[in-house]
């Protein structure tokens, strides 16, 4: 089971070395990235993008890809289009994103999912890393369906599952979060809190379980208990997996560091994945650094 | 005075008239902390309800204190003991109520009574405030618990609540962030429509505090990442007070700050004539005694 993100990039290099599809390769930080990954044996990647710079930045810091497939393409939608098309082909294991708009990436998932006639619930799931817990958690969905409903919830879950069972989750521990509380508990949320739990019982959702509750004090807590003492919070209560009611909560959660980092998430870390599309897709912020980039490369090895 | 952390609002309270306080039925330990450590800073005059039998051996066992000093009227059925503190209230023999270990449901029903005119169900918002040390202020965030998926118009209520906590703690004119998850209005998205005109309500002077939104919480907490997304918004890395889109995020971000950050919360419930101090899951007895004394702050 892997624990932490370290950990997670000891073992991409057991597991790779993996072909990457990289979208929108021409980004220093990116192809930093990708020389110290294939330096690692994490694997080799095909630059897609615009193929003059990626050649002009791969020049500045001594990364030589003489060796490596390079895609010309200078349209964003194309771009996507052709990194996702080299996955499903099988030329590449899975997809990095680059220095591209997430928008592009998105519709072409979403085309390419509903290609085989049956619409595929695609979401991300965050993998996030605290420093008061002793393993990863995975929130979803933190980028894809505004207010998904009941079965695109189970679908949800399903595809985080699928991804913890990748990094050695057996059974994880799913908590559905709604905010049913004391003043009043007839909320959508926790309606689809009680179906997927159902949904569990009658086989139609399998290899997981779901926690007892709503919420975190719930899970943290246990049912109808109350917080006594800051002191004696037992973080290892928390659930591997966590289910958001919609897509504001899940952006406010993901990015809960912002609010203060120096103070409550110091070294939080969190990186993204898109699951369920059956094209591996791992999704660093244009804004990353190499460092955190490398991160997220070590967790498509994984997932490939 | 700058209210700058929950030591702040202690010291502030102390300074204040010691304050009645009717407290129906508590029995916890928690609560029972909360209420003697609040009498001990001289906070408040407790008036008690309840089984007096029990409450006494509670005191007792959970604090290792005698009740010589504290008033309390033997009512040993909670429901009863509910009443009678609304009576007190009625009556004018207290100046503010905390729920104790009543229901919460119950609790909420009997202080929203129209009979009684303590508070009306629909003025009422909840503000949750964390302490930010790193940057020697505290935050505030609504509406934590009461509404759930507020209109416009009971979101300029729940803003107006907060604004006036705010004031309460020194901060004159708040700084306000709309959250949504993107910063572009999107008319099929009503977080960020609510959000512009709440923005736009507070640019024509309508709110008494600088609102800018839709912001995520990203760009509402940094200058910077707000700075590298193109947006310049007056309130990006200041901002006093965070309105949560909807109870979704608003009950589950003060669960997240309390239990994976580690953070220590305490809330007030606004919009009532009188302080009305709640036990919520999330309290402990250290954030009631603070909810208690940011009470008698606004009981001037």
């Amino acid at each position: 089971m892997i624990s932490s993100f370290a950990e997670a990039e000891v073992i991409a290099k057991e597991v790779g070395p993996k072909k990457i599809a990289v979208l929108r390769a021409e980004n220093r930080e990116f192809l930093l990235a990708l020389k110290e990954s294939y330096r690692r044996g994490y694997g080799e990647p095909i630059l897609i993008g615009d193929e003059s710079k990626i050649r002009e930045i791969a020049d500045n810091i001594d990364f030589d890809i003489n060796d490596f497939r390079v895609i010309d393409e200078k349209n964003s939608q194309k771009v996507a289009d052709k990194g996702v098309g080299l996955v499903s082909d099988g030329e590449a294991d899975f997809v990095l994103r680059g220095y591209i708009d997430g928008h592009y990436l998105y519709r072409t998932l979403i085309r390419s999912s509903s290609k085989s006639g049956v619409k595929k619930q695609i979401c991300v799931v965050a993998l996030m890393q605290f420093p008061v817990l002793p393993k990863l958690i995975g929130l979803t969905d933190t980028g894809i369906t505004i207010a998904p409903d009941f079965s695109a919830k189970v679908e949800i879950i399903r595809h985080a599952v699928d991804l913890f069972s990748h990094l050695g989750y057996e059974n994880p521990r799913v908590g559905i979060l709604a905010a049913g509380r004391g003043l009043n508990l007839e909320l959508d949320s926790v309606i689809d809190a009680l179906k997927i739990r159902e949904a569990l019982s009658n086989g139609d959702l399998s290899g997981c379980s779901i926690e007892e509750g709503f919420n975190l004090s719930d899970f943290f807590l246990g049912k109808n208990s109350f917080l006594e003492n800051h002191e004696d919070i037992d973080f290892s209560l928390v659930p591997d997996i966590l289910l958001v009611h919609n897509l504001e909560f899940g952006n406010i959660f993901v990015k809960i560091d912002s609010l203060s980092t120096s103070d409550y998430f110091h070294d939080f870390r969190r990186h993204g994945i898109i699951m369920g599309a059956g094209i591996p897709t791992v999704i660093p912020s244009r804004a990353d650094m190499h460092d955190t980039i490398i991160t997220d490369i070590a967790l498509g090895v994984l997932i490939a | 005075m700058m209210i700058r952390n929950f030591n702040d609002i202690l010291a502030k309270a102390k300074s204040k008239e010691i304050a009645s306080m009717v407290i129906p039925n508590p029995q916890s330990k928690r609560v029972l902390t909360a209420i003697y450590k609040a009498k001990a800073y001289g906070l408040i005059e407790p008036i008690i309800i309840g089984d007096r039998h029990s409450i006494e051996k509670n005191i007792s066992l959970f604090l290792g204190k005698h009740t010589d000093g504290y008033k309390i009227i033997d009512e040993p059925d909670s429901s009863r003991a509910l009443s009678r503190a609304i009576k007190i209230l009625d009556d004018q023999e207290a100046k503010m109520i905390f729920q104790g270990d009543i229901n919460i449901k119950e609790f909420f029903k009997a202080i929203t009574d129209d009979r009684h005119g303590i508070t009306k169900a629909s003025s009422l918002s909840y503000v949750s405030l964390f302490e930010l040390p790193s940057e020697d202020r505290t935050i505030l965030l609504t509406d934590t618990y009461i509404n759930e998926f507020p209109k416009l118009k009971q979101k300029v209520n729940i803003l107006a609540n907060a604004v006036s906590l705010a004031n309460s703690m020194g901060i004159e004119k708040p700084k306000v962030a709309a959250l949504s998850m993107v910063e572009l209005v999107n008319p099929d998205f009503r977080s960020t429509t609510d959000a512009a005109i709440l923005s736009k309500m507070s640019e024509r002077g309508q709110l008494n505090a600088i609102v800018d939104g839709p912001l995520d919480i990203d760009c509402a907490s940094s200058f910077e990442r707000a700075k590298r997304k193109g947006l310049n918004s007056p309130v990006s890395g200041d901002v006093d007070i965070y309105l949560l889109p909807d109870i979704e995020s608003g009950y589950s971000i003060v669960e997240v700050l309390t239990f994976l950050g580690g953070a220590k919360t305490a809330g007030a419930l606004m919009g009532s004539k009188i302080p009305i101090i709640l036990n919520l899951r999330f309290e402990s007895a250290d954030s009631i005694l603070i909810d208690i004394a940011l009470a008698t702050l606004r009981n001037q």
